[in-house]
């Protein structure tokens, strides 16, 4: 049932297929909602951004849609380090000179990716008729990613293929205690789905290194998370790991305020409250070498060609503190002004993010002779980095029907020199976003907009091990159409 | 191209064929008892260990020595009529050799008439004192190696490691020793009782002289044996043409001479044997008597030997044991013995002993004195007079003693270093252990991918094909072959009859054993199977430095 349950979510979700990336970094979508909403803004939105903003709307709003996210990533590998062949199995150093490849340094073949998916979300916003409350709900994906890559491609110990996803049913309810100030908070159920695939390198693995130096194989060797360039990328160790059908529960909730201490003049802050997802799937392991299947069986090494079990994913979702402030002016169509101009600035605690742990679980991973138990784990380090972010926001109304608004941002990257890859290749970001709003009906109103946010590109040559040196760049484009529908 | 199952004729298939290498030092593998008695008996019983020396000397463990020390030493009223008998026979002395019945009766009844005891007679004719064994322990043991141990046709050689010097893998066992293979180790020496019992083969026949179950106290509850290799612990890789599939062939053969390291103390490891000298807790010895009485001779001729049917008896009866014993004895005894009764002048018993050879002469006519003989031969009898008191009968005097706690004779520290040395000087003992290790044969691979070493001149360099050879067929459990090795035409040709050979058994990184072919792109090869059937070899290229395309085509 739970599990039905689970794809059903999957479904709502929709193509939550973007690319890697998107408003700032780690993982989080380019927007929720349309461009123009934010902390300081005041629609059905606000149940993402800032709860308190439910307290000054003044319909009953539903809005929804969806932004169709383009991406475009390129990545070209350069190594740096010194590798063998990768049909060689030294495994400890120093490497036998004759097994050195030099032909494996410098620039590997360039790779792109432009993955394309929508991201839905739907909020509802109610005033109390009578009380100085408002409720609101909504269902959003404030993170979610996808990339595919080419599974033999140089980037294949990073990532080959994932999807990752937090859905967000967060039902909120904003109190106005006095004219000039709203208080709001909303608490959110959390429903995370995901899937990767890499090539795993089981040279990286300690436990793999600690049973082959303890007998009977005795053998002590260059193996574990700080393993040398040297040893690692062999093809003998580079087993095909799938993670599949990972869903995770969490819950968080978010909370602000939103202040008028001047006519037209609204100050806002928000702050949204970590989220711990363990998503459990699951995985497949492909051993299918006879260094692993048969070779060393009588030492007690022996897999099946495919091992498959549970495995779990987990890491936390970051807090999120938002803040801004909103100016209306201009001269007024239907009772306000019809321009408005907002900054607004963001912190996203990335450094909640130090690795994505994988622990998987199966009685195939036991080999009880080496003193291998039937689990495992491995981490892709992160060491992720707090973002700040800043956006100006523009809006204008040139009739009663008719709003165009844009945006110019930037944020900081979570990414460090060490840990960046495919997986997480973002940087300094700019965004520009343009959209416009046209009344089709009395209560009902078409908003579209177009967001590009270009990371700057970044050529790094301190990549932990090596394993992700070379140039990227990234570009992603979001268009978005929503309508809103006021009661 | 067809992708799996058997190959027909005009099937091809396309293979990657890689020489992986997993260059393992102090690779180690501990044997357990339990692991040791699971291996195949005959790699057990081909593993030798050493020699057990059986003979006496200052310097030998003298197991022989503590064996019969310790029948000397049991309890008469506990063991059978014959064991007793013989128990008694080992320790006749003078003072109670019983000579009723035998040539020697006779003295009995000089004795009164000469004023002594006929014990004295005995003792001062055989030089000993009254109350001392006319065999001793030293003689009786060598007597009984020689005869008994030494005449068993499993005592002389033993098996060891197949060379192609000697591809049965039998060798010589020296005189007076005894092989011990790591198969009578881990069994505690129960594996003595089988081969050293009752043999009949070949229309040679003994009786055996170990019977009923064996069992030393030498290993602890711990006992283990580790060994370590420095090896590529990875098999070759090849080809079984049959099935068109990938198979491996183990490598450690081919790596025996650099496998251990000599130099590292720990390269072999033995630990849980009992500390001191272990003992054998139950030993049962046999020895098993003629059929019927046999006379001493009565013949200086032989000289030193006598002319007694005892002689031509196998040497490992009861008797004829004894006349060895005796004769060993007394060869050289020279004595001479006269008895004057009280108021005569002359003596009127003479008897002198010449290289053994007796001869009692009695003056004025006080009887009639034994006749001369050997003296060994008028032991046989009284022998075998005693061996059948208690009134067995003939041909039920055959001899069981069992034993407990035999000291070994030597100490496990000295065992332990005597295994090292053997093992040292032939490592091919320790192969076939060393391929159960190391067990990676896969398959029945007809030709394996081999890259040679860098080392190698130019020529020698590369990318090559070894077809398999016998050693390379894997082993069941007993450690026998599972296939035949049915290569009418073993090797790599240039025609599809197989007449131009383009391989041979040149060396190559030390092997000189297996038919060889370097390969490059392109090249074309014929090679048959052990079913007799045709294929080609599609050499293709290298998609990585260590591995090879290939294409195989059945075309006939």
């Amino acid at each position: 049932m739970l599990r039905s349950f689970s794809t059903a979510l999957v479904c709502v979700s929709l193509c939550a297929i973007v690319p890697q990336q998107a408003r700032g970094a780690g993982f989080a979508a380019p927007h929720v909602g349309p461009t123009r909403a934010g902390v300081t803004t005041a629609d059905a939105a606000s149940v993402h951004f800032n709860p308190a903003g439910l307290g000054f709307v003044t319909d009953a709003t539903m809005l929804g849609g969806a932004n169709l996210v383009i991406g475009d990533l390129h990545y070209q590998r350069e190594r740096l380090a010194t590798y063998q062949y990768a049909d060689s199995l030294d495994f400890s150093l120093p490497i036998d000179p004759l097994n050195i490849d030099t032909a494996k340094s410098g620039e590997d073949v360039a790779i792109e990716t432009q993955p394309i998916g929508a991201v839905p979300t739907a909020f509802f916003a109610l005033p109390l008729s009578g009380l100085p409350l408002a409720v609101g709900a909504g269902m959003y994906l404030p993170y979610v990613a996808r990339v595919a890559f080419d599974a033999q491609g140089p980037q294949r110990h990073q990532l080959i293929e994932a999807t990752l996803g937090a859905v967000f049913f967060t039902p909120s309810i904003a109190y106005r205690p006095m004219e000039r100030l709203a208080l709001g908070l909303g608490v959110s159920y959390v429903f995370g789905f995901a899937s990767l695939s890499k090539v795993q390198d089981l040279a990286t693995l300690s436990d793999l290194g600690e049973a082959l130096s303890r007998p009977p194989i005795n053998q002590q060797n260059a193996f574990g998370p700080d393993a040398d360039p040297a040893v690692r990328e062999l093809d003998t160790l580079s087993r095909p790991f799938v993670f599949k059908e990972g869903r995770a529960h969490g819950f968080t909730f978010n909370a602000g305020f939103t202040a008028e201490p001047v006519d037209h003049l609204f100050v806002a802050a928000s702050y949204e409250h970590t989220a711990k997802l363990v998503f459990k799937g699951d995985f497949t392991l492909d051993m299918d070498d006879p260094f692993f299947t048969q070779d060393l069986s009588s030492q007690g090494l022996q897999y099946p060609a495919l091992v498959r079990g549970r495995a779990s994913l987990g890491f936390t979702l970051p807090r999120v503190v938002r803040l801004g402030i909103r100016y209306a002016f201009g001269k007024p169509i239907d009772g306000a002004p019809r321009s408005d101009a907002a900054l607004e600035g963001s912190f996203t605690g990335w450094s909640s993010i130090d690795d994505f742990d994988v622990r998987a679980r199966s009685k195939d991973l036991a080999q009880p002779e080496l003193g291998l138990p039937p689990s495992a784990s491995f981490s892709l380090p992160r060491r992720w980095r707090d973002t700040y972010g800043g956006v100006v926001r523009l809006s204008h109304k040139l009739s009663s029907d008719f709003m165009a608004f844009g945006l110019v941002g930037y944020e900081t990257g979570a990414s460090p020199l060490s840990t960046i890859d495919v997986a997480s290749p973002d940087g300094h970001r700019l965004s520009f976003a343009a959209g416009l709003a046209q009344r089709l009906s009395h209560a009902a109103r078409l908003v579209l907009d177009v967001n590009v946010q270009q990371v700057l590109p970044r050529e790094v040559k301190r990549s932990d091990y090596d394993l992700a040196n070379g140039t990227y760049e990234m570009r992603i484009v979001s268009l978005g159409a929503h309508a809103e529908y006021i009661f | 191209v067809v992708e799996s199952g058997k190959l027909e004729i005009g099937d091809a298939r396309k293979l990657e064929l890689r020489f992986l290498r997993f260059d393992v030092t102090n690779f180690e593998k501990r044997l357990t008892r339990e692991d040791i008695l699971a291996l195949p008996n005959d790699v057990r019983e081909r593993l030798w260990l050493f020699d057990l020396d059986l003979s006496s000397g200052p310097n030998t463990p003298q197991l022989l020595d503590n064996a019969l020390s310790a029948i000397r030493a049991l309890d008469p009223d506990e063991l059978p009529q014959a064991a007793r008998n013989m128990q008694a026979l080992m320790q006749m002395t003078p003072d109670d050799a019983n000579l009723k019945g035998t040539v020697l009766e006779r003295l009995i009844e000089l004795a009164p008439l000469l004023g002594v005891a006929p014990e004295q007679v005995l003792a001062d004719l055989f030089e000993i004192n009254v109350e001392d064994p006319f065999l001793d322990d030293a003689i009786m043991a060598q007597v009984i190696l020689d005869q008994v141990i030494d005449t068993h046709p499993r005592s002389r050689t033993r098996l060891g490691t197949r060379t192609r010097e000697n591809p049965e893998g039998i060798y010589a066992v020296p005189p007076g020793k005894l092989a011990v293979t790591l198969g009578d180790v881990a069994s505690d020496f129960a594996s003595f009782g089988d081969r050293y019992g009752p043999y009949a083969e070949d229309g040679v026949e003994h009786p055996g002289f170990v019977v009923g179950k064996t069992l030393a106290n030498v290993l602890t509850e711990d006992f283990a044996l580790s060994v370590r290799a420095n090896a590529n612990a990875l098999p070759y890789k090849g080809v079984d043409l049959t099935t068109g599939s990938t198979a491996s062939v183990n490598s450690v053969r081919s790596q025996i001479e650099a496998l251990f390291d000599f130099d590292d103390p720990n390269w072999l490891g033995i630990e849980g044997l009992v500390e001191g000298v272990p003992l054998l807790e139950s030993l049962t010895l046999r020895i098993v008597e003629a059929d019927r009485f046999y006379t001493g001779g009565r013949s200086p001729v032989p000289q030193g030997i006598g002319a007694s049917d005892g002689w031509t008896l196998p040497p490992w009866t009861l008797e004829r044991v004894l006349l060895g014993a005796a004769q060993r004895a007394f060869v050289d005894l020279e004595s001479f013995v006269a008895y004057t009764p009280p108021g005569r002048e002359r003596a009127i018993f003479e008897a002198s002993v010449q290289k053994g050879w007796q001869n009692i002469v009695v003056q004025g006519g006080l009887g009639s004195p034994p006749p001369a003989s050997y003296v060994w031969d008028l032991l046989l009898e009284v022998g075998q007079v005693r061996l059948h008191d208690g009134g067995l009968k003939e041909g039920e005097a055959d001899v069981e003693l069992s034993l407990r706690d035999i000291p070994l004779g030597t100490d496990t520290a000295t065992l332990t270093e005597r295994m090292r040395d053997n093992l040292r000087e032939d490592p091919y003992a320790l192969l076939d252990i060393a391929e159960q290790i190391i067990d990676t044969t896969e398959g029945a691979a007809d030709f394996y991918y081999y890259r040679a070493s860098p080392g190698n001149v130019p020529t020698l360099q590369g990318d090559w094909l070894f077809f398999v050879n016998q050693d390379d067929l894997d082993v069941d459990a007993d450690g026998q072959p599972t296939r035949s090795y049915d290569y009418d035409k073993p090797g790599f040709y240039a025609d599809e009859a197989l007449t131009e050979k383009l391989s041979d058994k040149r060396v190559l990184d030390g092997d000189e054993s297996h038919e060889k072919v370097r390969i490059e792109d392109d090249m074309v090869l014929y090679l048959a199977d052990d079913d007799g059937a045709v294929f080609t070899i599609g050499i293709g290229n290298k998609p990585s430095p260590n591995r090879r395309n290939i294409t195989v085509k059945r075309v006939r």
